[in-house]
């Protein structure tokens, strides 16, 4: 470079006169980005304006927000006030919403990857182009094998649309939610057996007397209305009772703190089971009234005693007795909390049965304070693919007879299995929608080693996820802020107040930036290069809101006008159990030879040297779907390992230290974190914040943080009722590094 | 529409007026350097007026790098492609993409659409400008240069400076040193060197 050369003193100089043909040419062709207008004083744009309709996804509560907008960016999100539901109410999360919009790591464009499946190199490219390409090979692989041979893994309401897509007019079976696999679908489906109730987290807390907590730590786990109506119930006067092996948020609040042994909730809730059943503790009349199979199931449980569960438990047996007597004194007004994320041992269809049963035998349904079905709104329509005549043909699980108690969809493990070994079928194309599959699903080798053997990879996303290395086409989604696609409903949070009911449509508080796109555009889209243009049952977000809203008289107009949150009067939850049934003893599960009452699986205890992993929710993060929210991994930037005070002076470890963890196979965390000595843990287990240890260098806030504990789950339980993965049944040891 | 010609430097007008054409040129070439390289008839276009300029500087180190390029690459849209997306949009396998938004650089949050976006975007304003229908928030790099071809064309000298002192130096150094560390693509290092030259104060 010429060193002395002045930029005015090249413009005077001739020398220019060679480059001027090619720049004006450039000149000449070229569109500015920004054009002539009416000269704007400064401060004209300055008005902030509240836009209503708002409903928050980051996580899966959906809290009804406002925002305050100014010249098209998004400023500040508050709860709508109109909200009979989270209020003005956010969590840490929901506030962060903000950042997580303007995060610059986040898709904006179509990629094609030009490199290799979990070593890309991208290149941006035309939505035409992304969709030319999703669309020839989604349709190549289903001409050559068939519907069945796609895998399509959704979550979020972002999902549903594809995701039914593919299941009903494409006709795949193969489609499997984390939400049903990795989460929450045990549960409900052992709820159904019992209760046929599916529970959803609707435990009446605010009214409750007794607020019974299985591993549930609220407090890091939030849920807004869900913590008001616990925290309300607290205010009231309930009794908190927390079984955890750790000292949590909630064990933190409680009357009665259970450090039960990891993996044995089952055998306490059978023993608290049966001595309240030989002690007539237990609510005499409801049971004669709705209960099924009581007799069998009394006798089924009679070996539980106190004192062997006290044993396999590893807790007091006054303290089990101290348990019971306090559900007893308080029933039926006991919340016994079903849980959310239920996928631990792989044996946990049977305890979840066994807190459905223990809420029969209080009688805690339809009460205050026990299991109540909130009376939402009724009438909203569902707007659908049309159901091909084939679909579901070639259901793995129907193929192969098990899991007979399955949420629905199809068991992940099943997919993952017969990808890799093509057996009964080659499933060969591969459809991810919001789910990061490196953290939601053990065994990340299996999970890699079923992608590599696609013949495509289609992912779509908000943020570069570490399963977004292994598309082939990645495509940008609408985040929650920027979009409709979901109504939320339901009603006040405290069921003694007055009964009313609220309809909230999701309504974009801003314009998608760059070329973000809706899921129900890019899925029409590819549907038309699939030959499937004639099925699209909407257009657009607004059509498919309109429609569903037409099945209330409501438009999206009339709500916005409304504040973003239609309000109606509501029913009394209460009562209405005239139909109740309980099934203690399930004929059902006899006839497919599950255990027909509640069961205790005992779990394999810890290798001598290892430790239990445990792992759950920080308050400020939804696991990996949050991390690198800008705001919220400076807040909580590392999961640190909790490690018992007596454990650390064993293995000569002090507060602060840097440690890898290494698993009972020997795989090691590809990070560091931090030890926090405590004594609030048990000697047998170790526990990590979820969602951490991002492998991605695109997510540039969250890469490294902290250690990724699914990385760690490598030995496989399964869940045989359900086909649900169980996730606490590794164990890990501690190693310093420098 | 705004556009710039040759027509410009040879008609009659002072020599501040020629000045300014030739300078808004260059800036309209920086930027729709900076832009993403999606037409292809206009990539070969852009990287050979590159080429021209370079030299026309003297810089021949630069057109070295340049020449090399072309004659691997034959100037291909593909190679740029790749390069653009993996230097300043998504890179997976390397550390360090370089988003080209003054907010992300100047703004101690490092977002997108942050308050430095918003004052840049008033200043357009107030001089008169306004975003042509573009997604991208109104400080990418693009959009600040074809925002100072404007206002060089029209002779607003004083407020091209100014917006230069406030809104792009202060902010360009840290993004082009960023950018070195991440790319070793000459077309891109080139341009930045240019745009450096072209942006920086003189006295
Ligand atoms: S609980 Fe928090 S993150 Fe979840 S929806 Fe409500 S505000 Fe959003």
């Amino acid at each position: 470079m010429a060193m002395n050369l002045t930029r005015r003193n090249f413009l005077k100089t001739a020398s220019i006169a060679a480059a001027s043909v090619p720049l004006s040419k450039v000149a000449a062709r070229a569109e500015s980005g920004v054009v002539k207008t009416p000269q704007v004083a400064p401060g004209s744009f300055k008005n902030t304006k509240t836009v209503v309709g708002g409903v928050c996804e980051m996580c899966f509560w959906r809290c009804q927000l406002v925002g305050k907008v100014r010249d098209g960016r998004l400023l500040k999100l508050e709860g709508n006030p109109k909200s009979i539901d989270n209020g003005v109410s956010l969590c840490a999360r929901g506030n962060g919403g903000v950042a997580m919009l303007y995060d610059p790591d986040r898709l904006k464009y179509p990629l094609k990857n030009v490199g290799k499946r979990g070593e890309p190199k991208w290149e941006r490219i035309s939505w035409d182009e992304a969709l030319d390409i999703c669309g020839k090979k989604l349709k190549e692989i289903v001409d050559k094998h068939g519907a069945k041979s796609l895998a399509i893994f959704p979550h979020g309401s972002t999902a549903r649309y594809p995701m039914d897509f593919f299941e009903r007019t494409v006709g795949t079976p193969n489609v499997s939610e984390p939400s049903f696999f990795q989460c929450r679908g045990v549960r409900d489906m052992a709820y159904i057996t019992t209760l046929e109730i599916a529970p959803d987290e609707d435990v009446d807390m605010a009214n409750a007397k007794v607020i019974f907590l299985v591993g549930s730590h609220l407090g890091e786990n939030i849920h807004v209305s869900h913590i008001k109506g616990y925290l309300k119930g607290l205010e009231r006067g309930a009794k908190l009772v927390v079984l955890d092996p750790r000292f949590s948020a909630a064990a933190s609040k409680a009357h009665i703190w259970v450090p039960i042994r990891p993996g044995t909730d089952t055998a306490m809730l059978l023993a608290i089971m049966n001595y309240l059943i030989e002690n007539e503790k237990y609510a005499v009349d409801f049971v004669e009234e709705h209960g099924e199979g009581f007799d069998e199931f009394a006798e089924g449980i009679k070996e539980w005693t106190l004192e062997r569960a006290a044993a396999e438990c590893d807790v007091p047996v006054a303290q089990i007795k101290q348990v019971a007597d306090l559900l007893a004194e308080n029933m039926p007004n006991v919340a016994i909390h079903p849980g959310r994320h239920v996928t631990w041992y792989g044996n946990d269809f049977q305890r979840e049965r066994a807190l459905a049963c223990l809420t029969g035998l209080l009688g805690a349904v339809g009460v205050q304070g026990g299991l109540v079905k909130p009376k939402g709104p009724k009438g909203l329509k569902r707007i659908n693919w049309p159901k091909a005549e084939t679909a579901g043909e070639g259901d793995l699980r129907r193929m192969q007879d098990v899991h007979h108690f399955h949420p629905p969809g199809c068991p992940t493990e099943l997919i993952r299995e017969a990808a890799i070994s093509g057996d009964p079928y080659p499933i060969k194309g591969c459809v991810i929608w919001g789910q990061n599959m490196i953290q939601t699903i053990p065994g990340q080798d299996r999970t890699i080693k079923m992608l590599e053997q696609m013949d495509f990879v289609l992912c779509t996303d908000i943020m570069p996820t570490d399963i977004t290395m292994y598309a082939d086409i990645l495509l940008p989604d609408c985040s929650y802020l920027e979009k409709y696609d979901f109504i939320k409903t339901g009603t006040q949070w405290d069921f003694s107040d007055e009964h009313q009911q609220y309809i909230a449509p999701r309504m974009a508080l801003v314009e998608p930036g760059f070329e973000r796109k809706d899921s129900i555009w890019i899925v029409n889209e590819i549907a038309k290069r699939m030959g499937y243009g004639d099925k699209i049952p909407v257009v657009s977000q607004e059509e498919m809101m309109a429609q569903s809203l037409e099945g209330v008289g409501l438009t999206l107009d009339k709500i916005r006008e409304e504040g973003g949150i239609h309000i109606q009067p509501g029913e009394d939850p209460y009562g209405n159990n005239e139909d109740l049934l309980v099934y203690f003893f399930s004929e059902e599960m006899d006839d497919y030879d599950y255990p027909a009452i509640p069961t205790y699986i005992p779990v394999e205890p810890p290798p001598a040297g290892y430790m239990r992993l445990l792992y759950g929710r920080t308050p400020l993060h939804t696991f990996n779907r949050s991390i690198n929210n800008p705001w919220l991994i400076h807040e909580a930037p590392i999961n640190p390992v909790w490690v018992n005070d007596k454990v650390a002076v064993r293995l000569g470890l002090k507060h602060g230290d840097t440690v890898r963890l290494v698993n009972q196979d020997g795989v090691e965390s590809r990070t560091t974190t931090t030890v926090k000595v405590t004594p609030g843990i048990r000697e047998d287990a170790v526990y990590l914040y979820h969602g951490y240890g991002t492998r991605n260098k695109e997510m540039t806030f969250s890469v490294d943080k902290g250690v990724d504990d699914t990385s760690l789950i490598t030995k496989i339980a399964i869940d045989p009722e359900s086909g649900a993965h169980g996730m606490r049944n590794n164990f890990v040891k501690l190693v310093k590094v420098g | 529409m705004l556009q710039a010609n040759s027509a410009v430097y040879t008609s009659p007008g002072t020599d501040a007026q020629k000045e300014a054409a030739k300078l808004a040129d260059i800036y309209t070439l920086l930027a729709q350097l900076m832009r993403y390289p999606e037409d292809t008839a206009n990539v070969a276009l852009l990287v050979q007026a590159q080429l021209e300029l370079v030299l026309a500087l003297g810089w021949h180190e630069e057109a070295e790098m340049l020449r090399c390029w072309h004659a691997q690459c034959q100037g291909l849209p593909g190679d740029l492609r790749i390069e653009y997306t993996q230097l300043f949009i998504t890179a997976a396998t390397r550390c360090s993409t370089v988003p080209p938004y003054a907010s992300v650089h100047a703004d101690s949050e490092a977002l997108l659409q942050g308050r430095t976006t918003e004052r840049i975007h008033d200043f357009y304003r107030s001089c008169g400008y306004e975003l042509a229908s573009v997604a991208e928030p109104a400080d990418h790099i693009w959009l600040q240069l074809d925002f100072l071809a404007a206002l060089v064309h029209e002779g607003r000298h004083t407020e091209g400076e100014q917006f230069l002192a406030s809104f792009f130096r202060p902010w360009f150094a840290t993004f082009k040193e960023k950018c070195f560390q991440a790319t070793a693509h000459p077309v891109y290092r080139v341009t930045l060197t240019l745009i450096d030259f072209f942006t920086k104060e003189e006295q």
